[in-house]
């Protein structure tokens, strides 16, 4: 009994408590289902690594402005209908053949494929065709004119396979990015090596392990115990057992992850405009992003999706309006107050404690909420845009992608089910206007529209918190889809 | 009676005394007063509990669903004694308003559980043969039950009121009651006042009443109250799983499982209703044990 | 003799039919099914039927169980339509390190707990003793959580002498998993020695006050006789008990301590599996669970008559 306790503790002695191997970053992650596969264009898609693994024809930099990335120019013509894209000549995939537009068309074919239906799909749908005019230049047909092509293009779903890799691509990826995978274990610890042929410069570690660890409390043990190296998002709240710098850092990076409390505009009473506009206006957003997410943990924002960092962002001003929600309601004939119900599920962060808060800022107004939590298995399914009041949660999207995908009346995912056709117009205008500095307006004149009629509420946008040991550097504070991961060196 | 026992050689006492045979003379005169102290102490704990469960809505405490986004995580101070916990509420009065849920809920299921377990024990060791084994693989159905799935079934089918609560625990936690006076029946049936009790033409229903119940007493009341030690540490992990009390209402194990993540941070939103947790747990258990050996309460 | 046998073994079979029905039925009442989990939140109407046609979903629920059994009785256990793999093949190493987890939690606590409920229960009125049961008692009200975040700063932090949580996939060798177990052993462990103890105690102390006890001492008999001879072989029996069960329990009871330690054990198999709705994976691990408990409920009870022969007699039985 005694010689296995010293067997194990030896072993113990090489994994824990040691601060990472020269070479090899270890990432804990969470792997939300089992069913994980590396073809980025399928819904249970292994994120992140499918971007340590793929890369896009167009990146994103920390402004979010385009750059190149497999594809070099990017060329529109008069009505914004026609791109023409010419890639980057020289580079070679993990198995030594060389990336052309065939695989580029085979690639966008895949995503806009309506059988398939990935859910890139939603993002570039409006592409209608995509031909090889020569080796290394794509023509990209549209649909409707879209100056945004190129931001769309950088989703990080948006990832270039080899051809003919449609049925090998889930288990056996092989792309042009800066890692080979090695091993594929999603549920347990994947492990990648490094490509030394990327086209952007060797990696500077030579593997990538990232063990699952389910529970983000046990993420932070194994991250303060050096155990792993780095933590892509900690609980904001979370920072402060971090605080030893000279054992760990701590990035703050603003985003675009948002959550909403979305009422269903076919439901009593919030088919009310005025009963909508009292429920939002009730609330301090301030206060609620703090209580939520922690001091510092987010930027609150008037029911736009669109993010802080987005150069389409609208800024307005909305501050708690207790009486003016009061007066709508009676108005609107409630002049008692409202019994409202919200359903709610831990199946991601934030969305219990969202509505908490909420419930308790609104009291004052005479807006009483009822709390009902569903299990997190059954939310997607049975409450998400089916139950009259729920909470929504969305990851962060450029402005072009999520206005069209979340709000638009035909969007498939609208999950207020507001129609407004006028709202539809106002982004269709808004899209194929060549003009930067008008599209901007237009844009914003959008939020202004929704922060008056919409019926989605949405108090915040999160500011994430990433923490790794102090020895990992060259990881930039921008968000997963814009990290370089050959740029990371550990030791 | 013609084989050598050499486990348990004939006792001339037992028939002389066969309703309280748990008698320890010289305990008894050893230590009185400490253990009626110890009595006191528990009952007066528990006591204290329920009062307060009770009466809590009297006390002068802040209300504890109030928020304070300007005080999250905080320490003890002048205006939260106990500080305040993730969402700025005052930890206090969460830690006093919280037994009632826990307590009404656990006290509910252990009672039926044990009205459940010692029916289906004692029936199983009185009947014996199939009628035995049929009830015994029963409660093994009830004990290898997925407790998850069951409470996901009632949590959609019928809400999550308390009463549904108390019922799916009290299912879940009476399978071990019965095997326990299951056991202890049959250790107790094979004695010889049982049989002489047998002889003298006792039915089944006074053997149980004046010979079996009184000599089990002690044993199973300990596991009964283990039984509601599990119970109320049952509570944080069903909140563990999301299948607890609905926030944001104050709850012992709704808020343990809260402050798990921030545990290094500030502890007193964990510890506060954990100490209640165990203050009561010890209580019920001290009151429970005293009682058992046959001291008068 | 054989013929308890065989009826206790009939009588299980129609537990192990029952259970399966029960089970089954259950997970098919609950909302969403397999394919609802393995596509999503954003999957459509028409990728959903096309899902369910492929992997069987849309049969009636009571046809589906029937083939399963029909692949039972073929030695398959059926497939689990989230993870992509066949349930026995998802299970095996799980149940490998199930057993390690539950093996070293009972080896560290199960002799401990029945030498330390015997003397304290001998002794029941030293303050030694009622300090040890008020310890005991203190250790069971601890979440498993907090127990856990105790040892893991103690092990892992101060002391670096244990991993914190489990890296290792689940089907890696069982010396790359060791030293993942002792943190989620010990944390069980102290629960289950809390619990054994506490039982044994009690029944050790209600045992030594019955005059046989007293007898055998005034005949003579020497004490350490008395205790192996007289009080443990009558004390034991509502202890197999406990132990029985607790050991059950530590095979595939234990959800919580494998989320915290990240350990993949049975636990968490079963939990993830119901929210993913894999019914297959579901009724097999409640069979395994129920088996479980029937083979611990078997051994006690055989355990119990080795012990206590007037049982074995049926004396006292009507």
């Amino acid at each position: 009994m005694a010689a296995v306790l010293i067997v194990g503790a030896a072993l113990a002695g090489c994994g824990g408590g040691d601060s990472g191997t020269k070479g090899v970053l270890r990432v804990a992650y969470f792997a939300a289902s089992g069913a994980e596969t590396m073809d980025p264009y399928d819904g249970n898609r292994f994120w992140p690594t499918i971007n340590m693994v793929f890369d896009r024809l167009i990146g994103v930099d920390k402004d979010f402005t385009p750059i190149p990335e497999l594809a070099t120019t990017w060329e529109p013509n008069a009505d914004l209908t026609e791109w023409t894209i010419t890639l980057r000549d020289e580079v070679t995939f993990h198995d030594g053949s060389t990336f052309d537009s065939a695989d580029a068309v085979y690639s966008i074919d895949r995503m806009i494929d309506p059988e398939f239906d990935s859910p890139v799909r939603a993002v570039l749908g409006i592409i209608t065709k995509a031909e090889a005019i020569d080796p290394l230049t794509v023509k990209l047909t549209l649909a409707s004119g879209e100056a945004d092509l190129p931001v769309l293009l950088a989703d990080y779903r948006a990832l270039m396979t080899p051809e003919g890799s449609q049925d090998t691509v889930g288990t056996n990826p092989i792309g042009t990015g800066p890692f080979k995978m090695e091993k594929l274990d999603a549920q347990g610890t994947t492990v990648l090596v490094a490509n030394e042929q990327y086209f952007f410069g060797a990696p500077k570690v030579a593997r990538i392990e990232m063990p699952n660890i389910a529970d983000a409390a046990a993420a932070t043990q194994a991250l303060s115990a050096g155990q792993v190296d780095l933590m892509l998002t900690i609980d904001a709240k979370s920072e402060a057992l971090f605080g030893d710098s000279s054992k760990f850092t701590v990035q703050r990076i603003t985003s675009g992850d948002w959550n909403a409390i979305d009422f269903r505009v076919d439901q009593k009473p919030y088919d009310d405009p005025k009963v909508r506009k009292a429920l939002r206006i009730a609330a301090d957003r301030q206060a609620l992003t703090d209580l939520v997410l922690g001091p510092g943990g987010g930027v609150p924002a008037c029911d736009t999706p669109v993010w802080s960092g987005d150069p389409y962002r609208w800024d307005g001003d909305c501050p708690q309006d207790i009486e003016g929600a009061k007066q709508l309601l009676a108005e609107a004939g409630y002049p008692d107050g409202i019994d409202i119900e919200i359903f709610t599920s831990d199946v991601e962060e934030h969305m219990v404690e969202l509505v908490e808060a909420y419930q308790e800022q609104v009291k004052a107004a005479g807006i009483r909420v009822t709390l009902t939590m569903t299990d997190a298995s059954a939310y997607w399914d049975n409450v998400w845009m089916l139950e009259p009041a729920f909470v929504d949660s969305w990851g962060q999207r450029p402005a072009a992608q999520v206005l069209n995908e979340v709000f638009r009346s035909t969007a498939t995912w609208n999950p207020t089910g507001l129609a407004d056709p006028e709202l539809d117009a106002m982004l269709d205008d808004a899209r194929s206007t060549l003009d930067a500095a008008q599209r901007t307006e237009k844009y914003r004149a959008v939020q202004e529209y929704l922060f008056e009629n919409t019926a989605s509420f949405v108090p915040y946008h999160k500011t994430l918190v990433r923490a790794m040991s102090a020895n990992v550097k060259g990881l930039e504070p921008v968000v997963i889809d814009a990290v370089r991961w050959e740029k990371i060196e550990v030791g | 009676m013609s084989t050598v026992d050499p486990v348990d050689p004939v006792d001339p006492v037992d028939p002389v005394d066969p309703v309280d045979p748990v008698d320890d003379i010289d305990a008894r005169a050893t230590a009185p007063r400490r253990r009626r102290r110890w009595l006191s102490v528990g009952a007066a704990v528990v006591a204290g509990h329920v009062l307060l469960a009770l009466f809590v809505p009297l006390l002068p405490l802040q209300a504890p669903t109030a928020q304070d986004a300007t005080a999250v995580l905080q320490g003890s101070s002048g205006a939260h004694w106990l500080g305040t916990d993730d969402l700025g509420r005052d930890v206090l009065s969460r830690t006093l308003w919280g037994g009632r849920p826990s307590i009404g809920i656990a006290f509910g299921a252990v009672l039926l559980a044990a009205l459940l377990g010692v029916l289906i024990g004692a029936a199983a060791a009185l009947a014996g043969g199939w009628l035995d084994d049929v009830l015994m693989r029963v409660n093994d159905v009830l004990l290898a039950l997925p407790s998850l799935l069951v409470l996901m079934l009632m949590a959609s089918f019928v809400g999550r009121q308390p009463v549904v609560l108390t019922l799916t625990l009290a299912v879940m936690y009476a399978p071990p009651i019965a095997r326990l006076v299951r056991g202890a029946t049959l250790g107790v049936l094979g004695r010889d006042f049982v049989v002489a009790a047998r002889l003298r033409g006792a039915g089944s229903g006074e053997i149980v009443v004046r010979e079996v119940l009184p000599n089990i007493r002690g044993v199973v009341i300990t596991e009964v109250a283990m039984q509601f030690s599990w119970i109320l540490l049952a509570f944080s992990s069903l909140s563990f799983l999301g299948l607890g009390t609905t926030p944001p209402t104050p709850e012992w194990g709704l808020m343990v499982a809260g402050a798990r993540t921030y545990i290094t941070i500030n502890a007193l939103p964990l510890v506060a209703p954990m100490v209640m947790l165990a203050s009561l747990v010890l209580a019920v258990n001290s009151l429970i044990d005293r009682s058992a050996l046959g001291e008068p309460s | 003799m054989t013929g308890y046998v065989l009826r206790r073994a009939a009588l299980s079979v129609g537990v192990f039919v029952v259970m399966a029905v029960l089970t089954y039925l259950g997970v098919a009442a609950l909302p969403g099914d397999a394919c609802t989990a393995l596509l999503g939140r954003f999957a459509t109407t028409e990728k959903l039927a096309q899902c369910r046609a492929d992997n069987g979903l849309d049969a009636p629920v009571l046809q589906q169980l029937g083939d399963w059994v029909a692949g039972l009785l073929r030695g398959d256990l059926g497939y689990s339509v989230k993870r992509g793999a066949p349930v026995g093949e998802l299970m095996a190493p799980r149940i490998r390190n199930a057993m390690l987890l539950a093996g070293v939690a009972s080896l560290l606590a199960f002799p401990a707990a029945i030498a330390v409920g015997l003397a304290t229960g001998r002794r029941e009125q030293s303050k030694v003793s009622r300090t040890v049961d008020t310890a005991a008692l203190v250790a069971m009200t601890l979440p498993e959580f907090v127990t856990a975040s105790v040892l893991w700063l103690v092990l892992s932090v101060w002391l670096p002498i244990l991993p914190a949580v489990t890296v290792v996939s689940s089907d890696d060798s069982i010396i790359d998993l060791l030293p993942n177990v002792w943190l989620p052993a010990i944390t069980l462990a102290v629960l289950v020695f809390a619990h054994v103890m506490r039982s044994m105690r009690a029944s050790v102390s209600a045992t030594s006050r019955r005059p046989f006890a007293d007898a055998a001492r005034l005949r003579g008999v020497a004490e350490a006789t008395v205790v192996r001879r007289h009080i443990l072989p009558a004390a034991l029996p509502p202890t197999v008990n406990v132990v029985a069960v607790t050991a059950a329990w530590l095979l595939t009871g234990t959800f919580v301590v494998e989320v915290v330690f990240n350990y993949p054990g049975l636990g968490r198999l079963a939990v993830d599996a119901i929210a993913d709705r894999d019914t297959d994976l579901i009724v097999a691990l409640t069979l395994l669970g129920l088996a479980v408990y029937i083979t611990a409920s078997f051994l006690a009870d055989a355990v119990i008559r080795l012990l206590d022969p007037r049982v074995r007699a049926g004396v006292g039985r009507s």
